[in-house]
């Protein structure tokens, strides 16, 4: 499913973007010689790995741990340690501790990667683990995602992907049969998701909006179905004008139009929604209609009612006025630390987890889009509520962005930013204009544009 | 190490008390207090005059009084002092008058007393991260039971939108705080009332002193050291106590619930800008400082005017 979202085309453009931050961390590239690369543990003298979760929960922490004792079973002289902060919180624990140096393994995913990058803080494992059994299960999209920063560099082994559908209520739809018959087809537009604000109740809305962090991903969305096709791989930059999708004056339309959608058809107290909030709101039926990653889908099943109940369903994410739609299908991996005082073992650890069936069961576990060839053929992933991901893949019109822009060093700021900023315009105390304007202004100043390289 | 203590001779003779000795004994804890809160202190101080941004770990310079004059030129700020003093004098206040009555019934033995004691006693041995993820529940626009138990009774139409307005957001986290906090407030008062002395109360009956009047110009008198003292811990803690906002609403919506302390928080943890939080720190460091000397002054003022 993956391998047809890879668009080799873009790999020029991406070591390109990456170039600059590539260039900062060439050095580590010879590091297999040195002795953090050689230790070798013994029962009389052990070594712990410390690894860091991003996306700790339930269906994925007990089985990384489970993974970890099995792991030291098998390397006497090893232990591993498991840390699982909440989503929450695992950006600020994970940057807290690669800057005391005191941890091997970190998933960086969102704006992690690049400023750890810049930072010198993630090793480059391919020299090691090119050669190691877990490399060659990789699916080749997997391969060009964890060769994202340039040839013969592997910063983050991938472990999962996430694609974004929506999770929908159809029996709360049943008064909008035309939008709900258009959300099946998966041609329903943003403006059918406004649209559908009659179903509201006092108690039921339309739409799960995120308010807590992340909030500015649903501005995201919007605007790049209204900007695209017309979208750099990353999906930041307009190809035609080569600045910053921010620019255009589509993006303001979809902006305005998410914040009605925002006052019209979202519950109140989803101002505060982060993401538990908003799974939880779909689950409850506070909302009816949730964009979320392919992970939620065990969730739903467990807490509300199995997809083959009919009672939810699950659709492609709303288009633009021009039919298309676009999404990262990037997601989380393992990076090894530079700092690391044992990067063979912790590389090992990658390795085992990387390795079949250990990649398959998280996979299918965690409900998380495959990383291995021998998962990528598994039935599973192509039937029931994952048969929405085969179709994703399939569709011209849904742009699949490879991360790229995402894993610049300057995301984080933006991402701190627009947070507030969309809270500022959720009070109706920042204008879509002046948000956009300034948005802008980021990406055209303080972010690598690909097509001024 | 005795060898190098300087000793003293009394006229007498006798060897007196080795007046260094007790600064040996007090090394061991000084060093800790260095370590752990005045190297923290100096550390904040020296990085709150740097740009110290996580995710920019490329540019870590100092750049003055920059940090200070972005906190002061912040939208928010404003807002966040007014709900930092709303927050604590409302939080105070009911927190203390509450307390007191519960400390008073519950010095009396009736039956169940001790259970009484116990059930009031929980809160303050929960987290209070914990108290406000619950109270965000009991708050809950949509689901939550304070709005459901008031449609039900039809004290209120429509659901009160506790959280997503910014308004009363701030009581909803003020309420959860006095709830939390009016038990440190019985613990410590009706630990005062106990050391009233029995002669001294039995007296006032002889002369014939309502209980009223006992309780206004004999017991209060009597414990307001510790009420002093507790008054001014609970505004430092209280001040310096983000829990129970972070649980309930982050500071939201719109930064519009935050207080000095979760600003704080907010923007190590989440906007990651260690240069900026270090310079609020400091700022908050410096009020609590002055506060404490103006407090502490006017209250020892106010007794040796009272001897």
């Amino acid at each position: 499913m993956i391998k047809q979202l890879a668009t080799r085309k873009s790999a020029a453009v991406l070591t390109t973007v990456a170039l600059a931050l590539s260039v900062l961390t060439m050095g580590s590239s010879s590091a297999a010689t040195d002795a953090t690369w050689n230790c070798a543990p013994t029962k009389a003298k052990p070594v712990t790995v410390r690894l860091i979760e991003y996306f700790a929960g339930p269906a994925r922490t007990p089985l990384l741990n489970a993974y970890a004792r099995q792991f030291e079973s098998k390397n006497p002289g090893v232990k591993v340690e498991i840390i699982s902060p909440s989503q929450a919180d695992s950006p600020a624990k994970i940057t807290q501790l690669l800057q005391a140096k005191n941890v091997d393994i970190v998933e960086p995913a969102g704006a992690i990667l690049g400023q750890a990058m810049s930072a010198k803080q993630i090793a480059n494992i391919y020299p090691y683990f090119s050669k190691t059994k877990g490399w060659a299960g990789l699916t080749d999209y997997s391969k060009f995602q964890a060769t994202l920063f340039g040839k013969n560099t592997t910063y983050m082994v991938p472990n999962g992907y996430y694609t974004k559908s929506a999770f929908v209520r159809p029996g709360a739809l049943t008064a909008v049969p035309a939008i709900l018959a258009k959300i099946k087809a998966g041609t329903a537009t943003w403006q059918d998701i406004y649209d559908a604000k009659s179903t509201n109740t006092a108690t039921s809305s339309m739409y799960a909006m995120r308010g807590a962090r992340a909030s500015f991903t649903q501005a995201v969305f919007i605007i790049r179905a209204y900007n695209a096709p017309d979208l750099n791989s990353g999906g930041y930059w307009n190809k035609s004008t080569k600045t910053s999708m921010f620019n255009n004056p589509k993006s303001k339309d979809a902006l305005d139009l998410m914040m009605k959608i925002w006052h019209d058809a979202s519950p109140a107290a989803s101002v505060a929604w982060g993401y538990p909030e908003m799974v939880q709101g779909f689950i409850d039926g506070t909302a009816n209609y949730l964009i979320q990653d392919n992970e939620v889908i065990q969730m739903v099943e467990d807490k509300y009612a199995p997809f083959t109940s009919g009672k939810w369903f699950l659709a492609q994410m709303p288009k633009g006025p021009t039919g298309y739609s676009a999404q990262d299908v990037s997601g989380g991996g393992w990076s090894v630390a530079q700092s690391s005082k044992c990067k063979n073992i912790a590389a090992n650890f990658v390795d085992f987890l990387t390795t079949d069936p250990q990649a398959s069961i998280f996979a299918r576990a965690y409900g998380v889009g495959p990383v291995t060839k021998t998962a990528s053929t598994d039935p599973f992933f192509k039937t029931g509520a994952w048969a929405i991901f085969d179709k994703i893949g399939k569709d011209p019109k849904e742009l699949k962005l490879d991360g790229s822009d995402v894993a610049q060093t300057c995301y984080g700021e933006f991402f701190t930013q627009a947070d507030k900023d969309m809270q500022a315009m959720y009070a109706g105390s920042l204008t879509t204009t002046d948000a956009l304007k300034s948005w802008a202004t980021f990406w055209d100043t303080k972010c690598i544009n690909p097509y001024k390289k | 190490m005795a060898a190098s203590i300087h000793k003293l001779v009394r006229k007498d003779g006798k060897k007196s008390h080795n007046i260094l000795a007790p600064l040996w004994f007090l090394i061991p804890a000084l060093i800790l207090v260095a370590i752990f809160i005045y190297y923290p202190v100096f550390a904040t101080a020296n990085m709150s005059f740097k740009n110290y941004k996580l995710f920019d770990q490329g540019h870590i310079f100092y750049n003055g009084f920059t940090n200070f004059r972005e906190i002061f030129k912040d939208l928010h700020f404003h807002r966040i002092i007014q709900n930092t003093v709303l927050w604590v004098t409302v939080s105070l206040f009911f927190q203390f008058t509450i307390g007191f009555i519960l400390a008073l019934y519950l010095k009396s033995k009736f039956r169940f007393s001790g259970l009484y004691q116990g059930i009031i006693f929980i809160p303050w041995a929960l987290s209070g991260f914990l108290m406000g993820l619950v109270w965000k529940w009991i708050f809950d626009d949509s689901l939550g039971v304070l709005n459901d138990m008031m449609l039900k009774t039809h004290l209120i139409s429509k659901p009160i939108p506790w959280l997503s307005n910014p308004n009363w957001a701030m009581a909803a986290v003020i309420i959860a705080n006095i709830w939390y906090g009016v038990t440190f407030f019985v613990i410590m008062i009706l630990a005062a009332l106990q050391g009233v002395p029995h002669e001294i109360l039995e007296a006032a009956e002889l002369d014939g002193c309502s209980k009223a009047k006992a309780l206004f110009l004999v017991i209060v008198p009597y414990i307001r050291p510790t009420l002093i003292l507790i008054v001014l811990l609970r505004i430092i803690w209280i001040t310096n106590f983000p829990d129970i906002i972070f649980g309930m609403t982050s500071g939201g919506p719109n930064e519009q619930t935050h207080i000095l302390s979760s600003w704080l928080v907010q923007k190590i943890t989440y906007d990651q800008d260690w240069g900026s939080g270090s310079a609020l720190g400091l700022i908050m460091l410096g009020v609590l400082f002055i506060f404490t000397i103006f407090y502490l002054l006017a209250t020892r003022l106010e007794e040796e005017s009272e001897g």
